[in-house]
């Protein structure tokens, strides 16, 4: 029974990256407006030379917020279950 | 590109056969990385362009840089997904030891027919 | 562990520490930046946990530090993102491009940001290694 249900996951997924690799505008140059205006205004409205610092900390900085709130929870999730057990009630 | 792709689908297979059949409860946590390194890769290599540099802007290269540059989107998006796999990979094995001290075993189809 | 292995990582564990705060300082000009400086840091501790004992390495950083430093530097974080543009520009660094004390607010949240995925990361390796 495992193995069936197993089976039919793996065909969804195998027909879903062909689907995304056959489509005929595939990481071509023309689809990229976004990066382009990037790369352009990059340096002159952050100051900093790398683009991807500048991306990641400037341009989109809530995504980055978020992503240290995760990291947080980590943390205190790994001191919540190995150290802090409450004793049994009853 | 294509053998880029054929590699991101074999890795990703793999990965996703190492959480199903193995025994092992760490094991399992590694399939879970290897999964999720292989679509990392995938959405890195959506950005390249033939004769691309690294987007930084050194004094050099400051004449050329727009008309070759890769796009740097995709690598900043890829930076935050690894942070989060890191906290997922953190919590999955402080759940496996807290079953280790629970159970006493680290087998899965052992742990199954545990009662109690 | 064994003698080699003990006296090769007690040379090297400085050098570790100081490319980590060097990635993390040259984040606006070098690839790099906050993320892999805090994660070479945090890995330089993790090997004097590995090749000596949990006491060793709690004499360069202790696990109740490491809680109330990454707690604050998550407290900034939040406080500098999110306030408004004209109280931003007290703390930045300004100058021209192509320097170290170059952008404007980049370098400062590199290093606040570097600071809190080391901290996070030296708690998480204290936490498994627990008895």
């Amino acid at each position: 029974m495992r193995n069936v249900v197993f089976a039919v996951c793996l065909l969804v997924l195998g027909s879903v990256f062909l689907y995304t690799f056959l489509s005929p505008s595939f990481g071509s140059w023309e689809r990229k407006d976004v990066g382009r205006y990037y790369l352009n205004t990059g340096l002159e409205k952050t100051g900093s030379a790398n683009l991807v610092s500048s991306i990641v900390w400037d341009f989109r900085g809530f995504d980055t917020l978020g992503e240290e709130t995760v990291l947080f929870t980590a943390a205190v999730g790994v001191f919540t279950i190995l150290v802090f057990r409450r004793k049994r009630s009853g | 590109m294509f053998e880029l792709y054929a590699g991101v689908v074999v890795i990703s297979l793999v990965g996703i056969c190492c959480v199903v059949w193995r025994r092992n409860m760490v094991k399992k946590v590694m399939g879970l990385g290897i999964f999720t390194n292989s679509i990392h890769l995938l959405l890195i290599s959506m950005g390249f362009r033939k004769g691309g540099i690294p987007p930084i802007i050194t004094p050099e290269n400051v004449n050329y840089f727009v008309q070759h540059a890769v796009d740097p989107l995709p690598q900043a998006l890829v930076l935050t997904s690894i942070v989060i796999q890191l906290s997922v990979t953190a919590l999955a094995l402080g759940i496996v030891i807290l079953a280790y001290q629970h159970t006493g075993t680290l087998d899965a189809d052992r742990m199954n027919k545990l009662r109690g | 562990m064994d003698v080699i292995v003990r006296t090769v990582v007690k040379g090297l564990f400085p050098f570790v520490i100081l490319f980590g705060v060097y990635v993390i300082l040259h984040g606006h000009l070098t690839p790099g930046g906050s993320f892999p400086g805090g994660v070479i840091i945090a890995s330089g501790i993790a090997l004097l946990v590995i090749s000596f004992d949990l006491k060793k390495a709690e004499s360069v950083i202790k696990e109740r530090a490491a809680h109330v430093f990454e707690g604050l530097a998550g407290l900034f974080l939040v406080f500098i993102i999110l306030s408004l543009s004209p109280l931003r520009d007290i703390l930045m660094p300004g100058g021209k491009a192509f320097e170290l004390w170059s952008a404007q607010q980049v370098l400062l949240l590199n290093v606040v940001g570097g600071v809190m995925v080391s901290m996070a990361l030296v708690t998480i390796v204290y936490l498994l290694m627990r008895e």
